[in-house]
C-alpha cells in the first residue's frame, strides 16, 4: 500500500480551492498554506504559456526528511503517508532545510486572523479540533485523519469522498487523483502508466509519490 | 421571435417606444439600452439642466451596492451620491459608499444566516451544462443571525409596509416567484385571481412565505422542512432542455431593422440635450466601429498603452477582496493585485519588477500601483483587476490593488449609443512614481 496522487495540469486551471480547502481544512492560521500554486511563464509574447503547479508534500517513497530527523518526529507509515509527531518534534527545522520541494512550514505562535480582536468562533473550533503546537515544523498528511476515519467506516480512499483528501475532492475541474500507487488496477496506477505522469524533480532521487500529468 | 421569459432588466423585446427625456439615467431616450452609467458621470448636471430639471433626486436605495466603486467613475459618482438629500442602504459591511454617502445603512444577514428562495434562482448563463442534472437549492441558513441582522425579504417586506408600497410590493413577489410574470416591467394584479404564494395584504414574512413557495413547486410535502433536510433537490435533464435551440421553432433576427427605425428619434431627443454620440453606429448589420479611446488619445499621443481590467480566478467583483483566504492567495498571485505590464514594455520605461508605478489617462486622471512584468500580456497593454478600497468596513480589502475605474471618462462620448454599456478601456501612460 502506497498512497500517492495524480494532478493533470491540463485540467488544473489555477483557481487556488485545493490551497484554500487545505487551510479550511486544517484550520491553518494566517500566512500558512501546506498546498502552494506555483506559477512561471514559458516564451516570448506572443508565443508563452503559463505554467500553473499545485504542490504539496509528495510523501516520498524514499523521503530525506525522515532520514534526518534527530528525535523520529518525522515517520513513514506503512501506507506511505510521512507525517510528523509534534509531541516529539523539537523544531530543530532539520527537515525543512532538508526537503528539496520546500513543502514544510514552522509553526510558532498562532497568529490571530483579525489582530487584537480575539479569535472567531471558526479559529476557536480549529483550537480544539486540529491543535497546532508551537514551535515544531508542520506540513500536509494527505489528511491521513480522513483516511484513517475512513478504513474504519470501510471507505475507500480515494473513492469515496469521507476518506479523501480535501483538495481532492474540492477541485472543481477534477484535476486530482488519488488511491494506491502499489495497486496496478488503481485509477493513480493507470493514470501514472497511460499518461506518462512525471514526478517533480526526479533527480533527488526521493521517490515523491505525487505525480503530474503534462501532456 | 424568441424572447426571454426571464429577465433582470427592461425587457430586450418588444423594445419599448422611445421617449422621454425624463429620467434621472436618460434609459427613456436609449430603447435598447438596459442601464448605462448614468447618473454618473462627469456631464450629468449639465445634461439635466439641458433636461430642464423636472425634478431633484430625493432619496436613494441601495441593495447590497457599492456605487463609488462600482458604477464607473467614481469621482463622478460621489459627485452625484453628495447631493442627494438621503440615502439608505441594505449591506452586510460598511464599505466605500455607505460610510461616505449612506444615511442610513439597515444590516441584511451573511448568506451563511440567510433564508435566501432567491439564491436558486441563478443567471441564465449559470446553470449545469450539458446534461448534468437540473437542482433547486434555496439559501439555507447555517447560523443563526447576529445582533440584529434580518433577512433580505424581510426588511424589504417592512419597508414595504412603511413606505406605503405594501400591495404593489407583494403583487411583484406573487408574479416573480410564482414564475407568472418574471420580468421588470410588472404588472398589477386581476380581481380576484389566484395567488399562490401571497396575498395582496398578507402579513407574512420569509420564513412562511419560502415554505408556501417551495411548496408551490415542488408539493405539499417538498417545504421548507423537507429542504432543511435535504439541501437542495434535483432532477434529471430532459436532452430538450439541454439542446433546446433544436426543438424551439423561433425566428432570430440577423438584420436589425429595428436600429434604423430608432435611430432619428433617439437621435433628435439626445442631441437636443447636449449628447452628442456616434449615430452612425445605428446600423441594422453588426458593423466595427473604433473605439473612442483612440479618438481621446491618437496613434502617436504620449498616452501610448491601453488600460485593461481582466477578470481574475480569484476574485469576482470586489466581495472577494474581503475574503481573508482569498486574500491571502492573491498576496501571493503576481497577477492579482498588480499592475501587469509587458517585460519589454516596462524596460523601455525604466520599470522594474516591484516599483510603483503611476497610470495616467489624457484627463490628468491618476492611480498607482506596484509593477509585475509579465510576457502574457500585449506590448501595449497594462492590466489590473480593479480593486482598491479605502473603507474601514473593509479591512482586509482596505489598500489592495488598485482602482482602475479612477481612469474611466465618464460621459456620454463614452457610452455606447445604442446600448448604453460603459467604455472600460482607456489609453494612458505609464512611469516611475
Amino acid at each position: 500500500m502506497r498512497y500517492g496522487m495524480v494532478i493533470d495540469l491540463k485540467k488544473c486551471v489555477g483557481c487556488y480551492a485545493c490551497v484554500i480547502k487545505c487551510k479550511q481544512e486544517h484550520f491553518l492560521p494566517p500566512g500558512m498554506t501546506w498546498a502552494k500554486l506555483l506559477m512561471s511563464e514559458t516564451g516570448v509574447y506572443p508565443k508563452i504559456t503559463k505554467q500553473v503547479y499545485p504542490v504539496l508534500c509528495n510523501h516520498c517513497d524514499d523521503p530525506v526528511c525522515v532520514k534526518v530527523c534527530p528525535t523520529r518526529a518525522t515517520q513513514q507509515r506503512e501506507d506511505g503517508i510521512v507525517w510528523v509527531d509534534e509531541k516529539k518534534c523539537v523544531g530543530c527545522r532539520y527537515c525543512l532545510v532538508a526537503c528539496p520541494y520546500q513543502v514544510r512550514s514552522f509553526h510558532n505562535n498562532t497568529k490571530e486572523y483579525f489582530p487584537k480582536q480575539g479569535s472567531t468562533p471558526f479559529e476557536e473550533l480549529g483550537k480544539q479540533l486540529y491543535p497546532l503546537e508551537n514551535g515544531v515544523v508542520v506540513k500536509c498528511t494527505f489528511c491521513r485523519e480522513r483516511i484513517d476515519e475512513g478504513l474504519r467506516k470501510g471507505l475507500k480512499p480515494g473513492v469515496d469522498v469521507d476518506a479523501t483528501p480535501a483538495c481532492v475532492n474540492i477541485c472543481p475541474a477534477k484535476a486530482r487523483t488519488f488511491g494506491d500507487l502499489d495497486d496496478p488496477d488503481s485509477e493513480v496506477s493507470q493514470l501514472v502508466r497511460e499518461k506518462r505522469a512525471a514526478q517533480l524533480h526526479p533527480e533527488y532521487g526521493t521517490e515523491p509519490c505525487v505525480y503530474y500529468v503534462i501532456a | 421571435m424568441l424572447t426571454p421569459g426571464v429577465w433582470f432588466t427592461k425587457s430586450p423585446w418588444p423594445p419599448p417606444e422611445v421617449s422621454g427625456p425624463g429620467l434621472l439615467n436618460f434609459i427613456d431616450i436609449f430603447p435598447h439600452a438596459g442601464r448605462n452609467p448614468y447618473p454618473y458621470c462627469e456631464d450629468w448636471e449639465e445634461i439635466w439642466t439641458n433636461v430642464g430639471r423636472p425634478y431633484e433626486p430625493q432619496a436613494l436605495g441601495l441593495y447590497g451596492a457599492n456605487t463609488v466603486m462600482s458604477a464607473g467613475n467614481p469621482t463622478a459618482a460621489e459627485a452625484f451620491l453628495k447631493k442627494l438629500p438621503f440615502a439608505f442602504s441594505l449591506n452586510t459591511v460598511h464599505n466605500e459608499t455607505t460610510e461616505g454617502f449612506v444615511d442610513i445603512v439597515l444590516p441584511e444577514c451573511h448568506f451563511l444566516e440567510n433564508l435566501d428562495l432567491s439564491a436558486a434562482q441563478g443567471f441564465f448563463f449559470n446553470y449545469p451544462i450539458g446534461m448534468e442534472r437540473w437542482n433547486f437549492h434555496p439559501g439555507i441558513p447555517v447560523v443563526a443571525p447576529k445582533f440584529e441582522r434580518r433577512s433580505t425579504l424581510d426588511i424589504f417586506l417592512d419597508l414595504s409596509d412603511r413606505v406605503g408600497t405594501a400591495v404593489p410590493y407583494r403583487n411583484f413577489l406573487e408574479n416573480w416567484f410564482s414564475t407568472k410574470h418574471m420580468k421588470w416591467e410588472q404588472v398589477a394584479a386581476k380581481p380576484g385571481e389566484k395567488r399562490e404564494i401571497i396575498g395582496p395584504d398578507e402579513n407574512i414574512r420569509n420564513f412562511q412565505f419560502t415554505d408556501r413557495a417551495l411548496q408551490y413547486y415542488f408539493g405539499k410535502d417538498r417545504g421548507l422542512s423537507w429542504f432543511i433536510d435535504h439541501g437542495y433537490i434535483g432532477w434529471d435533464k430532459k436532452p430538450e432542455e439541454c439542446y433546446w435551440r433544436y426543438f424551439v421553432d423561433a425566428r432570430v433576427p440577423v438584420y436589425y431593422e429595428i436600429n434604423e427605425h430608432d435611430k432619428e428619434p433617439v437621435k433628435e431627443r439626445a442631441e437636443k440635450i447636449g449628447m452628442h454620440m456616434e449615430w452612425d453606429q445605428y446600423t441594422p448589420l453588426i458593423s466595427y466601429f473604433e473605439s473612442v479611446m483612440y479618438k481621446d488619445a491618437p496613434e502617436g499621443s504620449e498616452f501610448d498603452l491601453v488600460a485593461v481590467s481582466p477578470r481574475h480566478s480569484l476574485h469576482t467583483q470586489r466581495f472577494s477582496a474581503e475574503n481573508l483566504w482569498v486574500d491571502e492567495m492573491s498576496l501571493n498571485n503576481p497577477y492579482a493585485y498588480n499592475i501587469v505590464i509587458h517585460a519589454e514594455t516596462a524596460k523601455a520605461k525604466g520599470i522594474k519588477e516591484g516599483d510603483v508605478i503611476c497610470l495616467e489617462n489624457f484627463r490628468g486622471n491618476k492611480i498607482k500601483g506596484k509593477a509585475h512584468l509579465s510576457q502574457l500580456i500585449h506590448r501595449q497593454a497594462v492590466a489590473m483587476i480593479g480593486l482598491g478600497g479605502w473603507a474601514e468596513g473593509r479591512p482586509i480589502a482596505k489598500g489592495k490593488g488598485t482602482n482602475f475605474n479612477v481612469l474611466l471618462p465618464a460621459d456620454h462620448r463614452h457610452v455606447d449609443p445604442i446600448c448604453g454599456s460603459f467604455e472600460i478601456n482607456v489609453k494612458v501612460k505609464a512611469y516611475k512614481a
